[in-house]
């Protein structure tokens, strides 16, 4: 599979050299896969794997509701945040996805683009309003907005009942309310509200941060 | 535990040189004589046909400038000598075309009016250039036995082989400027250092060079070079000095007759005779990782630096990207590398 530089850039936090990584690119169609031993690499090998799993030549195994991570992903990942991150951003799923027992995340679906058919960035748009009854006294609600995730910690086993209110357009498999049981995982609950079709992250300042954004809410 | 074995070099390999000799006049070699680099083996008649279009010196129809030749195809024609004639002004004055080149006239295209001219220059003689035994000579080729070391690259650049005497311009950590290169090096294959740049690679093949050897060249420039001058890279993309020992080696054999393969990723070195010996190769993939062993590393702690390793870890240590791998020290020169065993290769 040969990638290009936009391919991996966009996934990378940082300004990352044109020069460097087309020659990181080349070493490794010489090499082979090499064992990431900087942040940098492991980034890269990331970027790769998400390309990967896109393409469809890494394949992520579902049955209904319930998503396998890919061996090579947990391999390459420091934890399992980071191996449901760079899931839910190459294979963006809709609705309610169960990766094992490390997370549940609700996917939103919906799009907001400007007038000229642009991404909005740093547009503070409502999603959807979720409430969360952990079976204690007080329910948590939240205001989740558009291209943001969150994540809500539980215990492994602990379940969880989600009322879910989307907004501005946005729906959970077509529905604008939902009310979802679930049991935690080791990441917990996540709302990807980043909306589907998912607008890949540009290699620019514009991109970077959104990458950044979506790393922080997973770490 | 084990790692990868990388071959780099191969040393008194048995190899067979084949020349060209389509264009021969005479074969001067033949079956099992011995050769040695000075020695002919053929003369070679060179020939190349160069084009004059009529049509467009008389400004006239294909068809007219075909009645203005003065000569028909087979004919001999001298530099200078008048190839086509037109009267011009109610015939008062005489335009003529004067050939461009001494040779023989091979044909007319009746659609673009172009006379085609086979230029006759001296037949070339045509030297071994490499120590070794005749093989079979047939009407195309000859072959020559030899032996040869030979530096495995990683990566090639080239649709076919190339060869000539080898020039070593720089040193290994350096790189060419383009500026150095110049008709000196007409024919000849030259070492390039750390470095390939796409401006060293249009000025060699402009001044005529047959091959370039380079320890590395970035990516995204490799990709945009033609591939009609062979190139071969030995130690991947990036600047990359080519191997100590793999250096010395081209050093010890400057100005000898090399061969590279782009794809093969390989320079050939025709040794002389009193260098040859018998080899066997061993044939292993892996090497167990040991004190002592040298390696090469392919991580992002050093890569393309060749060391020694000095201390194999026990366990699994963590790296700066916060994964964890089996870890072995490594000394390159003064320095010590902390590397994951996953990113070494021994270097035979």
């Amino acid at each position: 599979m040969r990638l290009s530089f936009e391919d991996v850039s966009r996934w990378i936090p940082d300004p990352i050299d044109f020069v460097s990584l087309g020659d990181y690119l080349g070493n490794r169609e010489v090499y082979g896969e090499v064992f990431p031993e900087t942040e940098r690499s492991l980034l890269i090998e990331q970027a790769i794997l998400r390309e990967k799993m896109r393409a469809g030549e890494l394949e992520v195994r579902r049955e209904g509701q319930k998503f396998t991570i890919p061996s090579e992903v947990r391999r390459l990942s420091k934890d399992e945040r980071e191996a449901v991150l760079v899931v839910l951003d190459a294979i963006s799923p809709e609705g309610v996805c169960i990766f094992e027992e490390d997370a549940v995340a609700i996917c939103l679906s919906g799009q907001i683009k400007d007038a000229d058919g642009f991404f909005r960035a740093n547009s503070k748009i409502l999603a959807c309003q979720v409430s969360l009854d952990f079976g204690l006294t007080k329910k948590q609600r939240l205001d989740v907005f558009y291209d943001d995730i969150l994540v809500f910690p539980t215990a492994v086993d602990l379940s969880v009942a989600l009322s879910i209110s989307c907004k501005n357009g946005f729906s959970i498999l077509g529905k604008r309310e939902a009310k979802i049981e679930v049991k935690g995982g080791r990441v917990g609950v996540v709302i990807d509200a980043r909306g589907r079709p998912l607008i890949f992250p540009s290699s620019d300042k514009i991109g970077r941060e959104r990458v950044k954004k979506w790393r922080g809410a997973l770490q | 535990m084990k790692i990868p074995i990388r071959r780099k070099l191969l040393i008194s390999v048995a190899r067979v040189i084949k020349k060209d000799i389509r264009n021969k006049v005479k074969v001067l070699v033949k079956k099992g004589d011995r050769v040695q680099p000075e020695d002919l083996v053929a003369q070679l008649k060179k020939s190349s046909t160069s084009v004059a279009n009529i049509s467009h010196v008389f400004k006239v129809k294909p068809s007219v400038a075909k009645k203005l030749l003065l000569k028909i195809e087979g004919d001999d024609i001298k530099r200078g000598e008048v190839l086509a004639k037109r009267k011009e002004i109610l015939g008062f004055r005489k335009k003529g075309f004067l050939s461009p080149f001494s040779g023989r006239m091979v044909g007319f295209n009746d659609d673009t009016g172009e006379v085609l001219i086979e230029e006759s220059v001296p037949d070339v003689d045509l030297a071994a250039g490499c120590w070794g035994k005749v093989g079979s000579v047939t009407d195309e080729i000859i072959e020559i036995e030899v032996r040869a070391d030979e530096i495995l690259g990683v990566v090639g650049c080239g649709d076919h082989p190339s060869e000539g005497f080898l020039k070593i311009l720089v040193d290994r950590s350096e790189f060419l400027l383009p500026s150095r290169l110049d008709r000196n090096y007409d024919g000849k294959i030259v070492f390039n250092g750390a470095l390939l740049t796409r401006e060293a690679f249009f000025k060699a093949k402009t001044v005529g060079i047959k091959g370039l050897i380079s320890g590395g060249a970035h990516f995204f420039e490799f990709e945009t070079i033609s591939k009609d001058l062979p190139v071969v890279l030995t130690e991947g993309f990036g600047v990359l000095p080519i191997g100590q020992v793999s250096f010395e080696i081209l050093k010890r054999f400057e100005n000898y007759y090399v061969m590279i393969d782009p794809k093969e990723s390989k320079v050939s070195i025709p040794l002389p005779f009193e260098l040859w010996e018998e080899t066997a190769d061993e044939g292993k993939n892996e090497a167990e990782l040991k004190e002592g062993l040298e390696v090469r590393i392919k991580g992002e702690s050093g890569f393309g630096l060749v060391g020694e390793v000095i201390k194999v870890g026990s366990g699994e240590e963590k790296f700066p990207s916060g994964l964890l791998s089996p870890a072995c020290e490594v000394r390159v020169s003064e320095q010590i590398i902390k590397t994951s065993v996953c990113n070494l290769e021994a270097i035979v």
